[in-house]
């Protein structure tokens, strides 16, 4: 069933792939944040309570949903490259980490910015707010294990066995935190329940979710590409990229 | 051989060890009570706040003298290649490690958990409450050995130590602090405690048995 996925395995075919996936993509990313954002910030309409500030929903939203999505693909791949043994995977899982990171800090800082004339505080101890702290110390873990070795080789490895232990512990951080203390108000939009949003100012969301989501895919494939050209830097197929790009 | 053989050997291979190098064991005993003397001098003598912060800090001072210990589980093995003689011996290599993990708990985290009952004259824990904070310290010490296995397996070949081992163990560990400290709280406020206890016994039983196995591989990662 996934023969036709078997010659990605090897690192050149992989690192032409990504490539092309950064090339399709990232066109389509700025498209996206560009209209979702320009739309969200000027013409969206303004809230009856929270004023203008609430156009930080914008960001704060897609970073925070692509960062808890991040951390689940890096977390399926580095179980894939346990269990199937392949290289690249290990690589990709290292090319996801800070994307998800910094993502994480996003969310964090645009929910503290928010927070400051909302709540009248940048910081609570809130279930969202906590949980999502955990999650850029889980990413800091996995990207802080990779480089303590002198070995990439197996960092990358090591990595990913904490990547796929973390990703057993999210769901338990995740109701545990909940059931601690919250505050943070519920999903605003969800797949089964009519969302509580009006649409003009659901539409931008959506757009800058979906941008969000490009964004993270033209990103880590970049990422990845270069993860892949760096540790094959001996290979003849390396040298013969390096060659045409400086030509 | 039959695997129980295999892992009784194990076990006793470890505790012999131990009992040559007694006072390896005293240090992180040393380090709980050090912990322990800093909150009063921190936070004032008063004798009310201390006794409302001292489950809260029983479970701080076992995680960090845990923290102290941990990377001691795996390393003295790796260097001397007795790991290396598991792996190629034949016998399933995570018999060997679950020996050692609970070689590791009976000798660092049980003193420890048992030492939590220096809360009981210094923060004037009432006894009841204590034999509360020490069954969720004893479930938590579980969980602790558990996760602190995989940690110290996969840093046995890296170059830094015990930072690397605070930022992998206390993110996954938070959990278990959660259900710990409301649990002690429940009852001190007169309330069952069923719940969040029924939920830390859970989260140590799965990591018991999830973490032999992972240590295992990340032992082989390590070896290869």
């Amino acid at each position: 069933m996934f023969k036709w996925l078997h010659p990605y395995a090897k690192p050149e075919n992989a690192y032409t792939l990504s490539e092309k996936i950064y090339a399709f993509v990232i066109p389509l990313a700025t498209l996206c944040l560009i209209v979702g954002s320009l739309w969200g910030l000027l013409f969206a309409p303004t809230d009856y309570q929270q004023g203008e500030s609430f156009r930080l929903i914008y960001f704060h939203v897609p970073a925070a949903i692509w960062s808890m999505g991040a951390y689940t693909t890096m977390g399926v791949l580095g179980f894939c490259a346990l269990v199937w043994q392949i290289r690249t995977l290990e690589l990709a899982v290292i090319a996801i980490a800070p994307i998800g990171a910094i993502f994480t800090i996003l969310a964090l800082a645009t929910g503290a910015i928010w927070g400051k004339p909302m709540w009248g505080t940048w910081w609570v101890w809130d279930a969202r707010l906590t949980s999502e702290l955990i999650l850029l110390f889980l990413y800091l873990g996995v990207f802080a294990l990779y480089f303590s070795f002198d070995d990439k080789r197996t960092g990358g490895k090591a990595a990913c066995i904490l990547a796929v232990v973390g990703i057993v512990n999210v769901p338990i951080i995740h109701y545990s935190v909940e059931w601690w203390n919250t505050l943070h108000q519920g999903a605003t939009i969800t797949k089964f329940d009519k969302p509580s949003i009006a649409g003009d100012m659901l539409w931008p969301l959506l757009i800058n979710i979906v941008g969000f989501l490009l964004l993270f895919i033209a990103l880590s494939s970049y990422r990845f590409a270069t993860e892949l050209a760096k540790s094959e830097a001996h290979r003849k197929w390396v040298l013969k990229l390096v060659r045409k790009n400086l030509s | 051989m039959s695997y129980l053989d295999y892992f009784c050997l194990s076990l006793k291979r470890d505790m012999q060890l131990a009992a040559t190098q007694k006072h390896e064991f005293g240090l992180p005993l040393v380090f709980f009570v050090l912990v322990v003397l800093l909150v009063p001098l921190s936070v004032g003598p008063e004798i009310n706040l201390l006794n409302r912060i001292a489950p809260a800090m029983g479970w701080i001072a076992l995680i960090l003298s845990m923290l102290i210990a941990l990377p001691r589980m795996f390393a003295e093995d790796y260097d001397n290649g007795w790991l290396e003689l598991v792996f190629i011996s034949g016998q399933p290599p995570i018999l060997a490690v679950l020996a050692r993990m609970i070689s590791f708990w009976l000798l660092y985290a049980l003193p420890l958990v048992l030492s939590s009952i220096l809360l009981v004259p210094f923060f004037q824990l009432a006894f009841e409450y204590w034999l509360v904070l020490a069954q969720t310290l004893l479930m938590g010490s579980f969980l602790i050995t558990a996760l602190g296995s995989i940690a110290s397996a996969l840093l046995l070949g890296s170059r830094k130590g015990s930072a690397v081992m605070a930022l992998l163990v206390i993110p996954l560990l938070i959990p278990a602090l959660i259900f710990a400290t409301s649990a002690v709280d429940a009852v001190i406020q007169g309330l069952p405690n069923t719940g969040p206890m029924l939920m830390l016994a859970g989260i140590s039983v799965l990591s018991i048995t999830l973490a032999p196995i992972a240590t295992e591989h990340s032992l082989k990662l390590m070896m290869s």
